[in-house]
């Protein structure tokens, strides 16, 4: 799954792909990544800060005036076996909530799923909401 | 042989990545899992943004992502469950 979503937030920096992604629903999969990690964690779980990708740098203004943030794996902590499921399932969440991110800015479309907005431009806004909430 | 062959950049871009796309389908999970370790390492290229677009790639990544995410072992899904639909979370 990790690797999946590493592989998802580099292609979601494209407009085109964004549309590729819309067309085969990827958000709906992202959702059920993030409701599913939302319900398999603990209070304690959230305490835990450790990351197995870190940002390097600082982040950057691109030519085009977009914001750059580079990552590399983290190399200078370790994660015992009983973290690793945590770890895994909070990036997992961080990177699924990217991509969305990444998807929101380059396609209304995408935004207005992920706000639920409906056919007469009321937002429900559930997915938002219970994010929000945890 | 052939993610070292990969490795070593004996096949052209479009070759490659048709060859992972066919990787990506393979029946076996860890076959598919090697194939999406390998895309990653190429996910950044112009040449690999443009297969993507013009292939069905994204297709395969999607169903990639349902199977691991429907069978990980990762605590996000127990075994065996199938993936719940997302508004029985929404209305807790």
């Amino acid at each position: 799954v990790h690797s999946t979503l590493l592989v998802l937030l580099n292609l979601s920096a494209d407009e085109g792909i964004v549309a590729k992604m819309e067309a085969h629903q990827i958000m709906d999969s992202l959702l059920q990544i993030i409701f599913n990690v939302m319900k398999a964690m603990k209070k304690e779980d959230l305490t835990l800060k450790k990351h197995l990708m870190v940002e390097v740098g600082g982040t950057k203004i691109g030519p085009d005036g977009a914001l750059i943030r580079e990552m590399k794996v983290n190399d200078g902590e370790k994660i015992s076996e009983e973290e690793i499921v945590t770890v895994l399932n909070i990036e997992n969440l961080r990177l699924a909530l990217l991509i969305i991110n990444n998807m929101c800015s380059l396609s209304k479309t995408a935004k207005r799923q992920f706000l639920q907005l409906d056919a007469d431009e009321k937002t429900r806004g559930t997915h938002f909401i219970v994010l929000l909430g945890w | 042989v052939k993610f070292a062959q990969i490795g070593e950049n004996i096949l052209e871009m479009e070759d490659m990545m048709t060859e992972l796309l066919g990787y990506l389908r393979h029946e076996k999970l860890e076959v598919r899992k090697q194939a999406i370790s390998a895309i990653f390492q190429y996910s950044d290229n112009p040449e690999v943004l443009e297969f993507v677009k013009k292939s069905d790639m994204m297709k395969a990544i999607k169903a990639c992502l349902y199977d691991l995410v429907s069978f990980s072992s990762w605590g996000l899904v127990p075994r065996g469950q199938s993936p719940k639909d997302i508004s029985d979370l929404s209305r807790t």
